[in-house]
This record gives C-alpha cells, structure tokens and sequence, in this order.
C-alpha cells in the first residue's frame, strides 16, 4: 500500500506553558486504511493530529505527505491541507459561514476553484454526506448530527487523501455515528486513509484496522486491532487491561 | 433573532435580490430622515407594513408583535421631548399640570416636535424591519459584499454573526447549571451568577476562536473568508410597487 503520511520523531512542547505533549512520536499511514487513535485524556491525540494537518510545526521531527517533506508556506501548505483533512471535536468550531453551502465551499475557494465548479463539488459532496435538503440552511439551526455531516462535508469536498478526525463522532447519537463510520469505511474503500482520534474502544475494536496507543505523548502500540484487543500482554503494556475485560465482545 | 430570521427564511420575498430589497428600504430610510413632515413617515410606515403582510407574507400577529416591541421603546424615547418637568409653572404657550411641587407641561411645538420624531423613527423601524424580515443575514452579506464594502468587515460581522448563536446557546447553558444549583435563587445569588456567566462567556468566546481559527487554517484560509455567492432573482412587480411607493411619499411631502 502507497504511503501517504508520515510522522517521524515528532516532538511538541507548548511555549506557553512548557508542557511536553509529544515525545518522539512516530506514525505512519497508508493509502486506504482505517486507523484509530487512543489514550487518555492529555496523552497528545488533538496535538498529535493538529501536526498532521500542518497546523502545529514540531519544534523537532519530521512531517511527510506522499514521500515528501511539506513547507508551512506557500503552496505547500495548501497542497498539504488539501491532502489531509481534519474534522474536529466539536462541529460548531468548524461552521463558521452563515449558511451550509457557503461552509462546505469555503476550502475549495481558498484552493482557487471558480465558483462554478466549487458549486457543482459542493453539490456532489453534499449528496455524499446526505445535507442536499440542508445546502440552504443557517449553519446555527442545524442538529448536532447535521452539523457533524456538513463540518466532514467541507473537508471531504478538498478531495483529501487523509482523512481525520478528532473525536469527531463522541457527541453523535449511535445512529447518526453508525452512519458516520459507514461513511468513513466507504472512503477507505476508495482509497482515503482514515486516522480517528477516539475514547471508543469498542470501535477501535471492531471498525478499524490498526490501533495506536498514545500514553504521554509516546506510541506505546501500534499494531492491528485484532492482535491489540486479543493478546493480554499487549491489553497490559497499554493498561487497556484495567478498562476492558476479555471476554467483552 | 432567530425568530426574525426563521421568518426571513420562509418570507416569499427570499429569492429576490437583496440589493433590490436593500433599495427599497433605503429609499424609505432616506425620505423619512429628510422629510419634515409626519404624513411621509406615516405613509411610509403604512407601506411598510403592507408590503410585510401582503407581499412577503409575513404574519400579521408577527408584525403587530415586532411594532409592539419597537412602539414601547419609541414611545419610552419620546416622553422627554413631549414633556418636560419644572418646579415652577411654565408660561404660554405651555400647558401644564401640577403634581406635588412638580409641574409637568407640554406645548404645541414641543407635541409636533414629538410627532414629527415618532413618524420619521416609526417609517425608518419599518424599512428596517421589512429588510430584516424578508432578508436572511447570509443575503444581506452577499449583497454588502457586491456593494463592495470592504471584506475584513464583512468576514468580522459575518464571524460576531455566527458567535452570537454560539456564545447566546453557551450562555443558556450555562444558566441552566446554576439555576440546577440554585444560582438564582435569591437577587444577590442571581447577580453574583449573571456576573459569572458574562466573564465565563468571555473567555468562551476567547477559547472558541482559538479554535475557530485552527478550523480555518486547515481548509485553506489565507486571511479572507471567501464563500460562494448565492443567486437570486429581480421582481418586476417589487419595481413597480417600489416606484408606486417612492412616487406616494414624494406626492404627500409636496402636498403638505
């Protein structure tokens, strides 16, 4: 499988506070795979994938897209956006416009497509998602659910080759999440690398392929999810052994 | 200001351009500010509201709650331009009444003076109120944007309009936490909690925006919120009420 993203020795400390969040992190991804990301709350996740995006520069390390190592100016940084999308926490930071299709079309007028073909993208990607009914609406009086569709709309219509998010699905009801996560398998089928950032161990279970363990800012595993969820010595090395019992399903 | 914009949504008027709505209620605007007589701003209030009810579709009960709301604070706005208080009795042409060591009095200039002020802000609050019930925030930008008005402004009004919804739901939330704990419960309680909630909102926003910009920069911005345009259509029969309308006023400022 194509190599699309890569993490090499990347480390992060926060300026304001002299807070460590990553050290040494190193993590790849390939073309169509599904991957989840897991750990405690403060081990480094939202940091860890901020950097993926280019939004946060790693004060040591490297960040490759596609094999190449990406510039946080010029086109590079477009180029690099356009190829990894990120989904965040909570949609509402996301939707800034007043209205759905004025968000969804927001990143590919900033990639310099005319409105005519952003209209006809927007259109496409909108039927992806199911917002088609909602393209008109106010982005404030839209469902949590809806509003999680149109923020994954707007990264999906850059045509990215990565997808994240981060945990993007924890506020959604299991219908709508359901719905989400087939979604997300869809993409990864047509070849777009999916990385979520999760507290949901029973999806990383049983939706992704592969699992990493983030624990104060370290990889501690990172292997498939079959063999981190069945084998004990590694449900002990990452301490899933004291939240998740064996013969769970 | 959800409820005016639910209404701007459903309004028949939507689709039209909202340069042309924007013309409209800006030639009303101007011809009440500059007209000094009460039957222009009578008349264009009466318009207004007809347009409202009958062209775009607006409810009536809507309308009659939007002026109550607006007439009460007119109305609270003009009391001291129609009268005024005084310790000793005023001379003609005055006409007072005492109350206690009060003299509360009024004249025939200060009453037209009143009237003259409540039909020009009477007309402009319709204008305004037309334009905000038949025209969603979304169009108005759209339309300041083709006007040419300078995109840092927009892209700021279009970012406080978007907050305003987010931080107001914030709020809510956060008074149903202290109500849940007996935060208002006494009037010392509920001032203590109201102050709490405005500096929380505050670094809400603050924090939001933090966020909001990471959002932005990871779909592209480059310092311009840059959205697509929406498309509308031109109503020939707006026109011509439009002309109708501006010909009427005129016809009464030169009458009187």
């Amino acid at each position: 499988m194509n190599l699309v993203l890569e993490l090499d020795n990347v480390h992060y400390t926060y300026a304001e506070t002299g807070q460590v969040v990553l050290r040494g992190v190193s993590l790849q991804l390939h073309a169509g795979q599904r991957v989840a990301l897991i750990g405690r709350n403060g081990s480094g996740k939202s940091t860890l994938l901020l950097h993926c995006n280019g939004i946060l520069r790693p004060q040591q390390g490297q960040i490759r897209v596609h094999g190449q190592v990406m510039s946080y100016t010029g086109p590079d940084i477009r180029l690099w956006r356009r190829q990894v999308g990120v989904i965040f926490q909570h949609a509402d930071d996301q939707l800034f416009s007043a209205n759905v299709a004025q968000d969804i079309s927001f990143g590919l007028l900033n990639l310099g497509w005319t409105a005519a073909t952003a209209r006809t993208r927007v259109a496409e990607v909108a039927a992806q998602c199911g917002v088609t009914h909602l393209l008109d609406r106010p982005t404030h009086a839209l469902s949590g659910g809806e509003k999680a569709r149109v923020a994954l709309a707007g990264v999906l219509a850059m045509e990215p080759a990565v997808l994240i998010g981060d945990e993007c699905l924890a506020a959604l009801d299991p219908w709508m999440r359901q719905q989400l996560l087939g979604l997300f398998t869809d993409l990864a089928t047509q070849g777009i690398s999916i990385l979520l950032a999760t507290h949901d161990l029973h999806l990383a279970q049983t939706w992704a392929q592969r699992v990493v363990v983030l624990e104060q800012g370290t990889v501690v595993a990172d292997l498939a999810a079959a063999q981190l969820f069945r084998d004990p010595r590694w449900l002990a090395r990452t301490q899933l052994d004291q939240v998740l019992s064996l013969d769970a399903p | 200001m959800a409820l005016l914009e639910r209404y701007a949504y459903a309004s028949r008027l939507r689709a039209i351009d909202p340069l042309q709505k924007l013309g409209l209620s800006g030639t009303v605007l101007i011809l009440c500010l500059t007209s000094p007589h009460p039957a222009v701003g009578g008349g264009a209030f009466l318009w207004m509201i007809g347009l409202l009810i009958s062209i775009a579709g607006v409810p009536l009960r809507v309308v009659v709650r939007l002026l109550i709301a607006q007439g009460l604070f007119l109305g609270l706005a003009v009391i001291g331009v129609a009268f005024s208080v005084s310790t000793s009795a005023p001379p003609a042409p005055f006409r007072s009444v005492a109350l206690g060591p009060f003299w509360i009095s009024t004249s025939p200039a200060a009453l037209a003076q009143t009237l003259l002020l409540l039909s020009r802000a009477g007309g402009s609050v319709s204008a305004l109120s037309f334009l905000t019930l038949t025209t969603p925030m979304v169009d108005l930008f759209d339309g300041l944007r083709r006007l040419r008005v300078p995109v840092l402004l927009l892209d700021v009004m279009q970012t406080m309009y978007r907050f305003i919804f987010l931080l107001l739901d914030t709020m809510e939330r956060m008074v149903i936490a202290q109500q849940s704990r007996l935060g208002y419960a006494t009037w010392r309680t509920s001032m203590r909690s109201s102050g709490i909630v405005a500096s929380r909102v505050w670094l809400d926003a603050y924090q939001r925006s933090r966020r909001m910009q990471q959002a932005l920069d990871s779909r592209g911005y480059a310092g311009e919120l840059r959205v697509l345009p929406s498309t509308y259509h031109h109503s020939r029969n707006l026109y011509l009420l439009h002309g109708g309308m501006t010909l009427s006023l005129l016809a009464v400022w030169w009458w009187q």
